[in-house]
């Protein structure tokens, strides 16, 4: 179990976030300058917001309102910080020992090779971090965090640097690690594939405030916001306009579709959200009737994906983007183009969402 | 990356040759050339430097070409190196052996060469211990009045020494603050070596504290940030991460401090006549007895500061070379 909440202002900037999580792997997903970093600066003491709370398990690190402040070396928090941060006088194995409680004593070089090995660098122990590579250094890091046996993992954009095959496979292992370890993790992310990957709950910050939380497929089905639809890549946000009530659901002309949503507010205008995995595209119809509430659309452009594509079409004045798992349709071919059942929800407001989101 | 560690340490010899003139292969970057290279070496690096743009050969002088400056700095640098080391050279080729070695034995039996260089060292060990935990607060405190104390690292630099050394004897005089003090108790600190010392801290001191400083400023504090999340409390960080890292740009420092101590002559002078430093006997020689018996001392004094220039280059390979 794992709390936190933080309250501070840094020069124009305010963070104000607050979430819960019982899961062995939080992520904290958001653009960059949305206070993921400075959050889990929070959790680590190396910032003391002068509101917050901060609990790991049963114990407390941080509760202003009790005067705890426990400082950033009793913490135990592992952080592994952008850029690995290796002590670059040290050499694999002295670093992995430097953070090793008086309990090793005596047996600090062998445990040291040990979490080598376990992090996949076995026989590393004298290479200097100079002689490593970036996936290397940031093994190098992990195990240096897991060798001073600490209470949480701490990672902020653990594998940034790295290159894109070596990161699936640090992603893997880490994910292996924190469950065989029993070890609860944070890792800060801006990249949404990252975030589905590691995390069990995401929470996503925009401007310094949690937006939503919530597993990774719900966060990918149904962001609560314009914003979180962008970031996960939900690219087709129409704004509609409610045309009338049918039992406690909305009907909204969103061009160019008519959909039927269940809205959190009773405004005349609404944003909706239609994910691209989602739309169905068939063969235009031609003289024969379209299918209910399809409408046709203009294949503009097709980009492969490493499975199916992603189609971009205009229909009416509204441009789509659609995740076809098949063969594609040509550019510039007529296509038809409907919202199946549950496929679409309404947005809420920005600011809504900020105010609906728990507090301590 | 088993196999990128054997690559290492047996690079192809074409894939070295063709590095030269060229950016220096990072280890990383080598080891994954050197990885992929082993079957086609020859040809691959070949290949590798005409697609760099640059034949084989000549490709040392195209990066001197390259590197060619502007005559007229070279020309105005000239003039100074010149002004700079033509009094050493006039000056030194113009002693006379048996005279040199006469004074030498001279400045030695009174005792101005060991009251010298015990002084600049004893002087050079206290502006460490106490300078370098000074140049830490000045680089990653964040208090008030910071500023201030900034500011005061440099105030011996806005003074002449003789000023400064007037300024300590309000001090450490025998009518100063807390000279009065220690004269009641017998200690004497003006016109004894005490006093040589403390002369010769307040100028060189901030030679040694700015030099730790930038070594500090240097040190990356994400580094201690993961070293206090690892669990190591702040002074253990300090030993553990921050000193080790900063101290090449110390050791850096340490014989500009030392020297100035060496050279140390307008505060010495006024709180410490005697006993004898180099610097104030040569001044004494040279009023008693003219050039021909200072030059000597002079040279003396220079001989001191090369070999201190030496120990401290040797020092600094030997650190290197000893990492773990």
């Amino acid at each position: 179990m794992l709390t936190v909440a933080a309250a501070c202002r840094l020069g124009d900037f305010t963070l104000d976030v607050s979430f819960r999580s019982a899961h062995r792997r939080t992520v904290l997903f958001g653009p960059s300058g949305a206070g993921k970093t400075m959050t889990l600066q929070c959790m680590a003491g190396f910032l003391v917001p002068p509101r917050g709370y901060v609990a790991i398990g049963e114990t407390v690190l941080l509760d202003t309102e009790r005067g705890i402040n426990v400082p950033p070396w009793r913490r135990r928090a592992g952080a592994v910080l952008q850029g690995d941060a290796l002590f670059p006088h040290l050499n694999a194995s002295a670093n992995v020992t430097y953070g090793m409680r008086r309990v090793w004593r005596g047996r600090e070089p062998t445990r040291a090779l040990a979490l080598l090995a376990a992090v996949g660098l076995p026989g590393y122990g004298e290479r200097r971090p100079s002689d490593l590579s970036a996936g290397e250094r940031q093994r190098v890091a992990l195990a240096r965090a897991l060798a001073s046996d600490p209470r949480a993992l701490l990672l902020d954009e653990p594998f940034s640097a790295v290159d894109a095959p070596v990161r699936e496979q640090l992603r893997r292992d880490l994910i292996a690690l924190v469950e065989a370890r029993g070890l609860p993790a944070v890792i800060v992310t801006h990249d949404f594939d990252e975030a589905h990957v590691l995390g069990e709950l995401i929470v996503v910050l925009v401007g310094g405030r949690v937006v939503q939380s919530g597993a990774p497929a719900d966060v990918a089905a149904r962001p609560r916001t314009a914003t979180v639809a962008r970031l996960v890549g939900a690219a087709n946000v129409l704004s509609g306009r409610v045309v009338g009530w049918e039992d406690g659901t909305a009907v909204v002309r969103a061009e160019p579709f008519l959909l039927r949503v269940a809205p959190s507010t009773r405004g005349e205008t609404v944003q909706i959200c239609i994910r691209p995995e989602a739309l169905r595209v068939g063969p235009a119809a031609g003289d024969r009737a379209t299918e209910a509430g399809g409408v046709e659309a203009r294949v503009l452009q097709v980009l492969p994906r490493r499975v199916g594509a992603t189609v971009l079409l205009a229909a009416g004045g509204t441009q789509l983007e659609a995740w076809l798992p098949g063969r594609p349709p040509a550019p510039g071919t007529l296509v038809e183009v409907s919202v199946p059942d549950g496929a679409a929800h309404a947005l809420e407001p920005e600011d809504e969402a900020r105010a609906a989101e728990v507090t301590r | 990356m088993h196999n990128a560690r054997g690559g290492r340490q047996q690079p192809a010899a074409p894939a070295a040759l063709c590095t030269r003139g060229r950016v220096k292969y990072t280890g990383k970057a080598m080891a994954r050339r050197t990885a992929s290279d082993t079957i086609d070496a020859p040809f691959r690096a070949d290949a590798d430097s005409r697609l760099a743009g640059r034949p084989h050969a000549g490709a040392a002088e195209a990066a001197r070409a390259s590197r060619r400056l502007p005559a007229i700095l070279a020309a105005l640098g000239a003039v100074l190196v010149l002004y700079l080391a033509v009094p050493f050279l006039v000056g030194f080729t113009s002693l006379d052996r048996a005279d040199t070695i006469a004074a030498a034995r001279d400045a030695i039996s009174a005792g101005a060469v060991g009251v010298s260089v015990a002084t600049a060292t004893l002087s050079t060990a206290i502006a460490l211990v106490l300078g370098v935990p000074l140049a830490y607060i000045l680089a990653r405190g964040d208090f008030r009045g910071k500023a201030l104390v900034a500011a005061a690292v440099y105030l011996p630099l806005v003074v002449p020494p003789l000023a400064g050394g007037l300024l300590l004897l309000t001090v450490f005089g025998p009518r100063g603050i807390l000279g009065g003090w220690f004269d009641a108790r017998n200690i004497q600190i003006a016109d004894a070596w005490p006093g040589i010392v403390l002369a010769q801290v307040f100028v060189a001191a901030p030679f040694l504290i700015v030099a730790a400083q930038v070594a500090f400023a240097g040190v990356d504090p994400a580094l201690e940030r993961v070293s206090y999340a690892l669990g190591v409390p702040p002074l253990r960080t300090f030993l553990r991460v921050s000193l080790p890292l900063a101290w090449p740009g110390i050791l850096a420092g340490l014989p500009l401090a030392w020297l100035r101590a060496l050279g140390e002559f307008g505060a010495t002078v006024m709180l410490a006549y005697h006993p004898y430093s180099l610097p104030v006997y040569l001044f004494v020689q040279f009023g008693a007895q003219g050039l021909r018996a200072a030059l000597p001392i002079a040279a003396i004094l220079a001989v001191l500061g090369i070999a201190a220039l030496a120990a401290v280059r040797a020092a600094g390979g030997v650190w290197a070379g000893r990492r773990p």
